[in-house]
């Protein structure tokens, strides 16, 4: 009896030192570890608007362009005016012909800034000649219409700015309607 | 022969007991193979000596690091921040705009070892909550391979064009053994926000009493951050497929180069 007590005891202990050893190798490998994070802020909310400030004298329309936002852009015009106008342009080396009928203007306008002066020369047709065969002055109404546009400052892989004439926003909203009357018509 | 009382032990008992030594003993050197954690106190001195250690660098720059330092449960660690220095003072992160972010580990340990590494690209607000509407996909990291294994399946974000996934995390295995004072290859080689978020709009429309229709459109991703959360992960090379395996949870493959591949 005592010689199975003593025989149990000393499995018993074995067991245990056996089992003890097994959980311990199970969770012994080496690891280790290396954690960290960063971020920056992006900030979109500035405002670009520009407004276009003309003066008008000898048929010429002297076009410059004043940045009223809060963020710098580009800027472009383009002058509507009747077939039987003809328009010269002129005026600061910054203003270049695009092949879109725009005038664009090569520098970025901080805000505050103003764009050199584009001039527009409008030669009016003839006014025919009156019974003695003078001369008339051309005499009709008519518009020249200058409209310009803006666009915010984008910037390639390396860092170069430049302007994406063609972007066109992303609408995250379908409540977005054109209502006769509204805003949509003016 | 009379048997003399007290004189030993029984047969029966000393060949249990040689036994149980027996299997003491063997379990003792298999789990010291295996697993190198069970050593006695004589033979804590020599593998004392082995200490694994890893750090996560940023071109070129140690960020974090922890690394075992030879005491009982000791280690030496520190925690960096991302894109340290890579803005100028007062200078506005440009969308669109590409700059350098080398990610990857360098062995800080002194013994081989195996690492990966886990990226979570996600936004949050003034206030560092997370916003979950915001597209991770917008935040672009080239990552251009150098011997990083992309694990496909586990990983949530966006990987290439036509990727329709746009969760938070990419995780890769370096496949080759990374011995100690050796670095990676750059996981990661540029970092951009996409210049389509200042396209990224949403309006508001509201008619006043007088009929008259005021919308205003607001940028989703103004004011927001962009964040990166960086992990690198470091496990022994002895006995590797279990020890990644218990690690890692992921099954892999070791060649006989060393060099790991997951299994499918």
């Amino acid at each position: 009896m005592r010689q199975s007590t003593k025989t149990a005891l000393t499995a018993a202990i074995a067991l245990g030192l056996v089992a003890g050893i097994s959980v311990d190798s199970a969770n012994a490998y080496f690891t280790s570890y290396a954690i960290a994070r960063g971020g920056h802020p992006i900030q979109l909310q500035d405002r670009v608007v520009t407004e276009i400030r003309e003066e008008f004298s000898q048929w010429t329309k002297h076009i410059s362009l004043v940045n009223t936002g809060d963020a710098e852009c580009w800027v472009r015009v383009k002058v509507f005016a009747g077939s039987i106008y003809e328009t010269v342009f002129s005026g600061s080396q910054h203003w270049s012909p695009g092949e879109d009928g725009y005038w664009y203007y090569d520098e970025i306008l901080a805000p505050g800034g103003v764009t050199e002066i584009l001039d527009v020369k409008i030669i009016l047709p003839d006014g025919g000649v009156d019974e003695f065969g003078n001369k008339l002055s051309y005499k009709e109404d008519f518009n020249v219409v200058v409209v310009q546009e803006c666009t915010s400052v984008r910037y390639g892989a390396d860092g170069t700015p430049y302007a994406d004439w063609n972007a066109v926003l992303d609408h995250n909203s379908d409540r977005y309607e054109w209502e006769e009357g509204g805003t949509g018509d003016a | 022969m009379r048997k003399k009382k007290g004189s030993g032990l029984p047969v029966k008992t000393t060949v249990l007991l040689g036994l149980s030594v027996g299997c003491l003993t063997f379990s003792a050197v298999g789990s010291t193979r295996a697993a190198l954690s069970y050593y006695s106190e004589t033979y804590s001195a020599r593998i004392d000596m082995q200490s694994i250690g890893v750090t996560l660098v940023e071109n070129d720059r140690d960020v974090s690091y922890r690394d075992y330092t030879h005491a009982d449960d000791e280690w030496d660690e520190a925690t960096g921040t991302l894109f340290t220095g890579i803005l100028r003072e007062g200078e506005a992160w440009k969308p669109g705009e590409v700059h350098r972010e080398e990610l990857g580990a360098k062995n800080s340990g002194n013994i081989d070892e195996y690492v990966r590494i886990k990226v979570y690209k996600y936004w949050v607000d003034q206030n560092g909550r997370k916003v979950t509407e915001l597209s991770p996909a917008l935040i672009c990291l080239e990552m251009p391979g150098n011997g990083w294994i992309i694990d496909e399946k586990a990983s949530t974000a966006k990987l290439r064009e036509g990727d329709d996934r746009d969760g938070e995390m990419v995780i890769a295995y370096y496949s080759a053994v990374l011995a100690p004072g050796e670095s990676t290859l750059p996981f990661t080689e540029t970092i951009s926000v996409d210049g389509g978020i200042a396209e990224k709009v949403t309006e508001t429309v509201e008619t006043g009493e007088d009929g008259r229709t005021t919308i205003t459109t607001t940028y989703d991703y103004n004011g927001v951050n962009f964040m990166l959360e960086v992990e690198v992960d470091a496990v022994q090379t002895h006995n590797a497929v279990s020890a990644i395996r218990s690690a890692w949870g992921v099954d892999v493959e070791v060649a006989e180069d060393g060099s790991l591949s997951l299994r499918n």
